[in-house]
C-alpha cells in the first residue's frame, strides 16, 4: 500500500477510534488498522455513495456517528460499517483498550436506563439530518447505478 | 497387512482403534489428518494472551481476518478461530453440493471434535428405542469412554434424562451468571417443572475437574474456543496419541480415501486413496475395513466404491441432523455488573424440555457469554456502534445464549448420493435435506416456551436476535446406513456390520437409526467401543 494510502487510513482510524472510544486510540492501533487493509479485499471503490459516506464519516467523530447510524439502518453492509467493526475488533483485542471495552457500564439501573435513553436520543438527533442529506443521495446512486453497465462504479 | 484398517481419526475412529489395540489387534489408520498449530503461551489466561502476544489481533482474528464477523455473516455470534482453521480445511479433490443443508466436514487429525464444545450426554432407553439394543447394552461402553476421556456432571434434576454412567467427575465451579440462573431455577422450580415441563441442571462435559494422566484439571483460563492448552477439554487427538504408543498401531496421514475395491463375493480387498503429499493414488490391501470418516464422508466412500465396482449409483436415504435454535438472552439483574473472564467458556448449564413422547425430548445448553468476542454481538444491535458499544459493555455480564436442539428422524427424502464428475475417483457428494412438515409450528411453540422459561430464570430475550440455524450447522450427522435386526440392502447389522460387504463395519453416525436431541458424540464413542468389543 502506498505511503499516501497508509497515512489516509491511519487518519481515518484515528477519527473512528475517537468516535468509538471518545479518545485517541494511538499510533499502534492506527497502524494495525491501516495494515489490515492490505489483507482485506473489500473493494474500496464500491460506488460513489459508499465512498462519499466513508469520506464524510472520516471528517469528525460526530459525522462518523451520524453516518454510522444512517448506515446501520439503510446500508448495513457498507464499507463504513465494515471498517468500524474491524476497528472495534482490533480494539477489543489490544491492551489497554480491551479492558475499557470489558469494563462494566454503570451499575445502577436508573442511571443505566437514563444513559441509554440519552444515547438513543442523541443517535436519533444525528440520524435525522443524516437521513435528510444522505437518503436522496443514496437513492440517486441506486438510480444511476441501475443505468450503468454492470461493473461500472468500481475502481 | 494389519488385522483391521480404520479410515478416520475422529472421535469414532480413535475409540474404536484404542479398544482393538487393547485387545491385541494390529490396526492401521488411514487419515487425511491435517494437524493444528501447537498451543501458544500455554500458561496464559485469555486476557494474558491479549497482554503478552506480540500480535493478539492476528492470533484471535487470523492473518486474513477470517474470524472477523461482519454484518453479512448470517447471525452467527462467533466465528471459528484461526487456531482451528485446520479442523475445517477440505482437501481440493473433495467436492460436495447441498440443497437445504449446510454441511461441515473435517479432515483433521482428531476430526470435528477438535473444535467441539464438549457436551457429552448418554442416550436413555426411550432415545434408544429405534436401536437394536438398549441402554443396558451400551452402559459398559459409556463407563469405559467416561473413564478414558473424563466427563463431569452432577446428580441433579437432569439425571432423569441423563443416565448416570460411572466415572462421573465432579462439576466445575459455576461462573457468576450461571450461578444466578441456577439459583433462580431452584426458586421457581415447581412452576418451571410443572407448567413449563422444563428441568435445568449442570451440563455433562468432557472436561477434567481433576488431573487425568498427562492432562491437567481445568484451570479456568477462559480459552476454550481458541483451543484448551492443558488438554482439560477433551479432543480425539489425545486418544490418537494414546493409540500411537501401541506397537501394533500404524497411522498413515495425508491419505484421502476415495473408495474400496471388492471381489466377486463382495469381500473387500483393498482401500484406494490419494496420497495428498505426492498427488498419486495408492492401494492398501485390507482384511477387515472399518469406516469412521464421519457420516457424510463415509457415505461418499461407500457410494463411490459401489459405483466403481458395479457401475450402479445408489442413493442413501435417512440423513439426520439436529435443528438448532440460538436464543440470546439478557439476565436483568446482571446489567451493569463486572464479570470474571477467568471461567470455563462454554455451557455450564443445560435444560431438558419434555413433551408427551420422551423421544421428543428437547435439549438446551445455556452458555453465558463472558469471554466471547464482543464485536459480533455489538454489531448485531439495531443502533449505531457507539451506542451499541455502550450497551454491550453494560450488558456483557448479563449476556447468554440458549442453544436449543431438536430431535430428528430418518425420512426418505433426505438423501446422500454421488454425482459422477470429470474424474471418476472424485465424484461430487450430493446432499438433499428438507425439514419435516409442520416444523415451523413446533419451533414457534417451543421458542415461546423457552422465552417463558428464561423469563422465570430472570432473563429476557431481546427482539429480533433469535436465530434458527440452517440444517447441517449442528454437525450431528447420522442415519444413512441404519443398523437393524432385519437384513436389508444398504443397511447394517446390530453390530454395525454392512449387509452389503461382509468385511465392512461402520463406527461413526452412519448406523444410528434415530437422532435424539442430545449431542451424539459420546454415544458415537461408546458405540465404536461396543463394536470393537462385540464384533472383533
Ligand atoms: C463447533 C462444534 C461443536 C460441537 N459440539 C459438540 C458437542 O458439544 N457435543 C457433541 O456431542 N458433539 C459436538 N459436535 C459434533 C462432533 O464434533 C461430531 O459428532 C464428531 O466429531 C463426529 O466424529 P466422527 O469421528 O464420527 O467424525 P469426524 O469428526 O468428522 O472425523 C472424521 C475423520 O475421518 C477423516 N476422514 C474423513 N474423510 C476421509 C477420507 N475420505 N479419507 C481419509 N480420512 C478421512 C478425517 O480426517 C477425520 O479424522 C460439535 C461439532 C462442532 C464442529
Ligand atoms: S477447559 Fe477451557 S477454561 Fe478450562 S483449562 Fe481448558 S481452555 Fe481453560
Amino acid at each position: 500500500m502506498s505511503e499516501n494510502a497508509d497515512a489516509r487510513l491511519e487518519r481515518e482510524g484515528r477519527v473512528f477510534g475517537r468516535y468509538l472510544l471518545g479518545r485517541e486510540a494511538g499510533a499502534a492501533v492506527g497502524a494495525r488498522y491501516a495494515a489490515a487493509h492490505g489483507t482485506l479485499d473489500w473493494g474500496e471503490g464500491r460506488g460513489w455513495f459508499e465512498r462519499l459516506l466513508l469520506a464524510a464519516a472520516a471528517r469528525h467523530p460526530l459525522a462518523t456517528r451520524a453516518c454510522d447510524a444512517y448506515s446501520r439502518f439503510l446500508c448495513p453492509n457498507s464499507l463504513l460499517r465494515r471498517k468500524l467493526i474491524l476497528l472495534l475488533a482490533i480494539l477489543e483485542l489490544t491492551p489497554p483498550f480491551y479492558r475499557e471495552i470489558d469494563a462494566a457500564g454503570p451499575a445502577s439501573a436508573p442511571k443505566l436506563a437514563a444513559l441509554i435513553a440519552w444515547k438513543g436520543l442523541t443517535m436519533a438527533a444525528l440520524l435525522l439530518p443524516a437521513l435528510v442529506v444522505l437518503l436522496p443521495l443514496q437513492a440517486a446512486s441506486r438510480v444511476l447505478a441501475g443505468r450503468r453497465p454492470s461493473g461500472a462504479g468500481r475502481v | 497387512m494389519s488385522d483391521v484398517t480404520v479410515v478416520g481419526s475422529g472421535a469414532s475412529g480413535v475409540h474404536f482403534a484404542l479398544s482393538l489395540l487393547r485387545k491385541g489387534y494390529a490396526v492401521t489408520m488411514l487419515d487425511v489428518g491435517f494437524a493444528g498449530p501447537p498451543a501458544v503461551n500455554p500458561d496464559d489466561t485469555l486476557n494474558g494472551l491479549k497482554e503478552n502476544l506480540a500480535d493478539p489481533v492476528e492470533y484471535f482474528l487470523g492473518r486474513r481476518f477470517e474470524a472477523l464477523i461482519l454484518p453479512d455473516a448470517g447471525k452467527e455470534y462467533y466465528g471459528f478461530p484461526p487456531s482451528k482453521n485446520h479442523v475445517f480445511r477440505v482437501p481440493p479433490p473433495f467436492t460436495e453440493r447441498s440443497t437445504g443443508f449446510e454441511p461441515l466436514f473435517s479432515f483433521a487429525r482428531g476430526g470435528l471434535a477438535e473444535a467441539w464444545t464438549g457436551g457429552a450426554y448418554p442416550f436413555n432407553d426411550a432415545e434408544l428405542a429405534a436401536y437394536p439394543f438398549g441402554y443396558e447394552d451400551l452402559a459398559p461402553y459409556y463407563d469405559l469412554v467416561a473413564e478414558r476421556i473424563g466427563i463431569l456432571g452432577a446428580d441433579d434434576d437432569l439425571a432423569r434424562f441423563y443416565p448416570r454412567h460411572r466415572h462421573l467427575l465432579p462439576p466445575l465451579e459455576l461462573d457468576e451468571h450461571s450461578t444466578l440462573l441456577l439459583a433462580n431455577y431452584h426458586e421457581k422450580r415447581e412452576h418451571i417443572q410443572g407448567a413449563l415441563s422444563c428441568h435445568v441442571g449442570r451440563s455433562r462435559l468432557a472436561v477434567l475437574s481433576r488431573d487425568l494422566d498427562r492432562r491437567r484439571a481445568c484451570d479456568y483460563s477462559g480459552r476454550c474456543l481458541w483451543g484448551c492448552p492443558s488438554g482439560s477439554l477433551y479432543t480425539p487427538s489425545l486418544t490418537l496419541e494414546e493409540c500411537l504408543a501401541f506397537p501394533g498401531f500404524t497411522y498413515v496421514p495425508n491419505m484421502l480415501v476415495t473408495h474400496f475395491r471388492y471381489a466377486a463375493g463382495r469381500a473387500i480387498e483393498a482401500v484406494c486413496a490419494l496420497d495428498l503429499e505426492r498427488g498419486t493414488p495408492c492401494d492398501f490391501p485390507v482384511r477387515r475395513l472399518v469406516l469412521a470418516a464421519g457420516t457424510l464422508s463415509t457415505a461418499k466412500i461407500f457410494l463411490q466404491s459401489i459405483q466403481q465396482g458395479s457401475g450402479r449409483a445408489p442413493v442413501l436415504a435417512g440423513l439426520m441432523d439436529n435443528r438448532q435454535v440460538l436464543v440470546p438472552f439478557i439476565t436483568l439483574a446482571l446489567a451493569g455488573q463486572p464479570f470474571d473472564p477467568e471461567t470455563y467458556q462454554y455451557h455450564q448449564l443445560a435444560m431438558g424440555i419434555v413433551g408427551t413422547d420422551p423421544r421428543e425430548y428437547v435439549h438446551g445448553q445455556i452458555t453465558t457469554l463472558k469471554t466471547a468476542l464482543m464485536h459480533p454481538i455489538i454489531e448485531s444491535m439495531p443502533l449505531d456502534l457507539k451506542t451499541s458499544l455502550f450497551l454491550g459493555r453494560s450488558l456483557h455480564a448479563a449476556l447468554g445464549v440458549a442453544n436449543i436442539n431438536f430431535p430428528d428422524r430418518r425420512r426418505p427424502g433426505n438423501t446422500v448420493a454421488i454425482e459422477p464428475g470429470a474424474d471418476p475417483a472424485h465424484a461430487c457428494l450430493r446432499i438433499r435435506y428438507a425439514p419435516p412438515p409442520g416444523e415451523g409450528r413446533i419451533l414457534r411453540a417451543l421458542i415461546r416456551r423457552v422465552k417463558r422459561i428464561l423469563w422465570k430464570l430472570g432473563a429476557v430475550v431481546p427482539p429480533g436476535m433469535l436465530h434458527v440455524r440452517p440444517m447441517g450447522a449442528s454437525v450431528h450427522y447420522a442415519g444413512t446406513i441404519p443398523m437393524a435386526r432385519e437384513r436389508a440392502e444398504l443397511g447394517a447389522s446390530e453390530g454395525c456390520r454392512s449387509h452389503d460387504f461382509p468385511n465392512l463395519h461402520f463406527v461413526d453416525g452412519t448406523c444410528f437409526p434415530f437422532l435424539p436431541a442430545k449431542n451424539l458424540t459420546l454415544t458415537l464413542m461408546a458405540n465404536a467401543a461396543r463394536v470393537a468389543d462385540r464384533e472383533f
